[in-house]
């Protein structure tokens, strides 16, 4: 018998008795329903489980509601520390942002702050929502996130060169955040169902494929490359995971690769800041300026950092300081030490978060886990390499720090699952 | 089973993947905030920090009465960045509204590729207010400081003008800097990319502290008139220039000083430098005859010589090589010392000045002042030329007695006269009057009287004999004035060939003189360049008696009792 099929026997729902261990509340009861109906593997181990006696039970439950714990916290602290970085620094390079659009110097800190509690309640009801049901309702958030997808196409309001928001009332939407998640949750549910048919090609290009071929199209035409890329990673990750051949992975990765290389030089901007990444001191002044003012930044912030509040690059000298470029205004006013801290938690939460996808319950779990911890870290990685110059630069945000409420409220609520998925774990 | 293992390997797999790529983002910080760190800092204090200099107020010049002669206004400075400018074309038809200038030459400024450009130096402010409150992007705004000058012309060529940095360039601008400038101030900031600065991030590095401001000798109303006298000769005479001044004889005080062409100080586009010269201080020339005043004091001084000794003047004189005539030739004639002088005759005035003496002659030169400067708060003053005595070849004591084969400046004359008129003191002109510290004035103590130089016997003499120039039969019957007495000297002078030996056969006419006779107050000397006629006697002396009847009308200096009125010419006068 295997770890696995040893502790899902033990699972108090399986046991039909009514010992149950304190930590697990009545999602654990819920989710028992949806995986009678999901997987039908489960119901032949059902007899093998019933066999176990009560007492090993009991200490079972206790080892995993330890670990259940330090899983939790694991989660949490990083998550905790990332969005207190992020609102502390939105408050110091938004507040020159803010006084020069005329906004105040608070209104991107208080909107941010607003978003992180917003955020945390939405993690506390994903925490307590049992994360199969997620997988029924994938299919209408696939389909709602795709309708997003198209309207920000008309209706959305332009920044930064894009149409990337959608305007409720005060309150700016960013579809793209919102797909990305969708698309995450549908994949899971999606291949935890494939079984062994996902070693045969066909499976893995319908239906999860072809989703992300179409929402990618969609982001494209904002155009936002670096969400595109994003998801693509995070899809081509949870097909990884999810056991798909080796061979099938390289073809489309090498189709993946060409098609995003080609995209990158079909637009000028894209082709700058290609070139930008190759040798930003070509052209200092133009395409090579982001990424110089960002090194300057991180630079003059050294060991210590200038301190709190003290950085003098965002004063207008790096650009979208307080978004995509949150990062680089850490080091420069918490040196090397507050990028090595950030670096440190997103580590944590990582490994956290595959930990999880390991120890899920089920297929579905340990898809949805690693899904959603590989589209954070997927993010995170991007936006620290192009900050730091080790990647093009892309426009992805640094998950929970950089200001954007769509951004803050999804990490948060991927979070919350994942907390959902731990209490659940094995 | 083995599904399961392969599985887990992957999600071991993923994680080992990830964290592979920290270390790597790791590694980038390490290198760039630790290694690096050094360079992108010097970047970043280059991009960064710059010295601001706060200019202080300039000190604001005014004359003996008060008047504003030069004043530091507030003005702003309109600049533009042109990337941040978002509508040019818009933009620019909103600035050059208000401005009054071209639509398209502002337009092509904001369109224009550089990172910073003037729209406009030096605005008014409620110009610029109004350039403000439209709040255009990419426009900012500089307080500077603009000199202003009242008066305009009026004494313009003693106030010379600032640079654009309010520094004196030339004049008492330049020669009192340290007084009027004061110390500029520094401050570091740092600018953010726009270039304003930072807030916060300011650190005074030296306080500024402002000009101090100042009264001078002039008077505005005298030195009006003076330049408008000294403009209509130089066109009722035809003169190339001309240049006078008027100076208080007892204590050094120039009340004014001017000098044609002239110019505009608020008008710095048109800027002549011949037009900038104050040619009273810093233009030489040879005194002629007027420089007979000197070698009659040496010899009423020396005793060689009383007012009332009778020379023998022949027709002609011949020493060496040389033939020296009279102005108009006459024939053999005894002329008391007074006569010689107000005629002006250049034989008996040579007899003379042989009987003094070369080495007499030279010292009396030097302690007038001739040859050396006068001390004048006046930047680029000359001192003139004065051959030294060991160099005086047979003839100078000749040439020199008459005033030739020696240059001065108008002002070294006019402190010859004011010696003789203020009973034998050496005069040091000035024009800082005082400084003014608060409320009250502090004196400067510049000029004043010096030395005696003659005794007060030989110049009450002297002062009679000059008195006797413009009396009929003298040369300066043109330069009398209603109710005071006036004494004084002629003087028409061949002008040298510049840069070659000989003369060119143009003439200076001067006019050297003071008032009242009986307690001399003020000394005038007026000098024109190339006038037609020549004589000093019938250009100069005109000149001089409107600017220094004038003058004594004006500073309500009591008439003489008896002063002669003034009668209707008869044939002009001759040198």
């Amino acid at each position: 018998m295997t770890q696995t099929s040893q502790a899902r026997a033990a699972y108090p729902r399986y046991t039909g008795k009514k010992v149950e261990p304190r930590h697990i509340s009545r999602e654990g009861g819920r989710a028992k329903k949806s995986n009678r109906r999901t997987s039908s593997s489960r119901q032949s181990m059902r007899g093998k489980a019933e066999k176990s006696n009560a007492k090993f039970e009991r200490a079972d439950a206790n080892v995993q509601a330890i670990f259940s714990k330090k899983l939790t916290y694991a989660l949490l602290i990083p998550t905790i520390a990332l969005v207190f970085f992020g609102l502390v620094m939105v408050f110091s390079a938004g507040s020159v942002v803010g006084m020069n659009m005329n906004l105040g110097s608070y209104r991107f800190f208080l909107q941010q702050l607003a978003c992180a509690v917003l955020g945390a309640l939405l993690m506390i009801l994903f925490a307590h929502f049992d994360y199969h049901k997620l997988g029924k309702l994938s299919w209408i958030g696939l389909i709602l996130s795709i309708g997003l997808l198209v309207a920000v196409i008309p209706m959305g309001r332009a920044a930064g060169g894009a149409q990337r928001w959608i305007m409720f009332g005060s309150f700016n939407l960013q579809p793209t955040e919102i797909a990305k998640f969708a698309l995450i949750v549908f994949a899971a549910y999606s291949l935890s169902r494939k079984g062994n048919n996902i070693k045969e090609f066909i499976h893995l290009i319908v239906p999860v494929i072809l989703v992300l071929v179409i929402e990618a199209i969609l982001i494209m035409l904002q155009p936002d490359m670096g969400s595109t890329l994003v998801i693509a990673f995070t899809v081509a990750l949870m097909i990884f995971v999810a056991g798909a051949s080796f061979k099938h992975l390289l073809f489309l990765g090498i189709a993946g690769g060409g098609i995003s290389f080609g995209l990158m030089l079909a637009a000028p901007y894209r082709r700058a800041r290609l070139f930008s990444f190759i040798d930003p001191w070509k052209n200092p002044k133009g395409y090579g300026y982001q990424v110089i003012q960002s090194y300057i930044a991180m630079g003059t912030g050294h060991i210590k950092g200038l301190g709190l509040g003290m950085s003098r690059q965002k004063f207008l000298y790096l650009p979208n300081a307080h978004t995509d470029f949150i990062f680089a205004i850490i080091g420069e006013e918490l040196g090397l030490i507050g990028t090595i801290t950030v670096v440190i938690l997103v580590g944590m939460l990582g490994y956290a978060g595959f930990l999880i996808a390991r120890k899920a319950p089920d297929n579905f779990g340990r898809l949805l886990a690693a899904g959603i911890t590989g589209l954070i870290v997927i993010q995170a990685l991007v936006n620290m390499g192009g900050v730091t110059g080790l990647l093009p630069i892309t426009g992805v945000p640094l998950p929970f720090a950089s200001f954007g409420g769509s951004s803050l409220c999804v990490c948060m609520c991927s979070i919350g699952i994942l907390l959902n998925i731990t209490k659940q774990c094995t | 089973m083995k599904e399961k293992i392969n599985r887990e390997r992957r999600v071991a797999t993923v994680v080992v993947v990830f964290f592979l790529c920290l270390a790597v983002v790791c590694i980038r910080l390490v290198i760039i905030q630790g290694i690096e760190a050094r360079r992108y800092k010097q970047i970043a204090d280059k991009q960064r920090f710059s010295l601001l200099t706060v200019t202080p107020r300039r000190g604001t010049i005014f004359d003996r009465e008060g008047e504003i002669l030069a004043i530091s206004e507030d003005v702003t400075t309109i600049y533009a960045t042109p990337y941040q400018v978002k509508n040019a074309s818009s933009a620019a038809k909103k600035i050059a509204r208000v401005l009054g200038e071209d639509e398209s030459d502002v337009q092509k400024k904001l369109n224009s590729k550089k990172g910073f450009c003037y729209i406009a130096k030096k605005v008014d402010n409620r110009v610029a207010q109004k350039i403000k409150k439209m709040k255009i992007e990419g426009i900012g705004f500089i307080s500077e400081s603009k000199r202003f000058y009242p008066m305009g012309k009026v004494a313009s060529q003693i106030l010379g003008v600032v640079d654009t940095d309010n520094k004196g360039q030339t004049g008492l601008e330049l020669y009192h800097e340290s007084l009027l400038g004061g110390r500029q101030g520094q401050i570091a900031i740092e600018k953010d990319a726009s270039g304003l600065p930072i807030p916060g991030s300011e650190k005074v590095k030296t306080y500024p502290s402002d000009g101090t401001d100042v009264t001078l000798t002039i008077d505005s109303e005298i030195q009006s008139y003076l330049e408008k006298s000294l403009e209509s000769a130089v066109e009722e005479y035809n003169a190339k220039a001309s240049t006078g001044f008027v100076m208080d004889c007892n204590t050094g005080d120039i009340l004014a000083m001017a000098s044609y062409p002239t110019f505009d100080p608020n008008e710095r586009d048109t800027l002549e430098l011949s037009a900038m010269r104050n040619r009273a201080i810093t233009d030489v020339f040879e005194p002629g005859s007027c420089l007979k005043v000197l070698t009659a004091a040496a010899a009423l001084e020396e005793k060689v010589v009383t007012p009332g000794t009778i020379i023998h003047v022949p027709k002609e004189l011949r020493i060496y090589d040389k033939i020296f005539k009279d102005a108009v030739p006459v024939g053999a004639r005894d002329l008391p010392f007074t006569e010689v002088i107000s005629q002006s005759s250049n034989v008996g005035t040579i007899e003379v000045s042989q009987k003094i003496g070369s080495e007499r002659l030279y010292r009396y030169l030097n302690l007038f002042g001739l040859g050396h400067k006068t001390g004048v708060d006046y930047p680029g003053e000359v001192r003139g030329i004065v051959p030294a005595c060991d160099d005086w070849s047979g003839t100078s004591i000749a040439t020199i007695g008459i005033g030739q084969g020696v240059s001065v400046t108008a002002l070294q004359l006019g402190c010859v006269l004011g010696a003789v008129a203020n009973g034998g003191e050496k005069v040091y002109p000035h024009f800082l009057k005082a400084r003014i510290k608060g409320s009250h004035m502090e004196d400067c103590g510049l000029g004043g009287l010096g030395e005696e130089i003659i005794s007060e016997k030989t110049a009450q003499e002297l002062k009679l004999i000059l008195e006797k120039v413009v009396e009929p039969g003298g040369t300066g019957t043109k330069a009398r004035i209603k109710f005071y007495r006036v004494g004084g000297k002629t003087g028409t002078a061949e002008k040298p060939n510049v840069g070659a030996p000989g003369y060119s056969g143009t003439y200076m006419a001067t006019f050297a003189g003071f008032a009242p006779v009986e307690n001399p107050r003020l000394v005038t000397v007026i000098v024109l360049d190339e006038p037609c006629p020549i004589w000093g006697g019938s250009t100069a002396a005109p000149v001089f008696s409107e600017v220094m009847g004038f003058s004594l009308q004006h500073l309500n200096i009591p008439p003489s009792q008896n002063a002669v009125p003034v009668q209707e010419e008869g044939k002009g006068s001759l040198d």
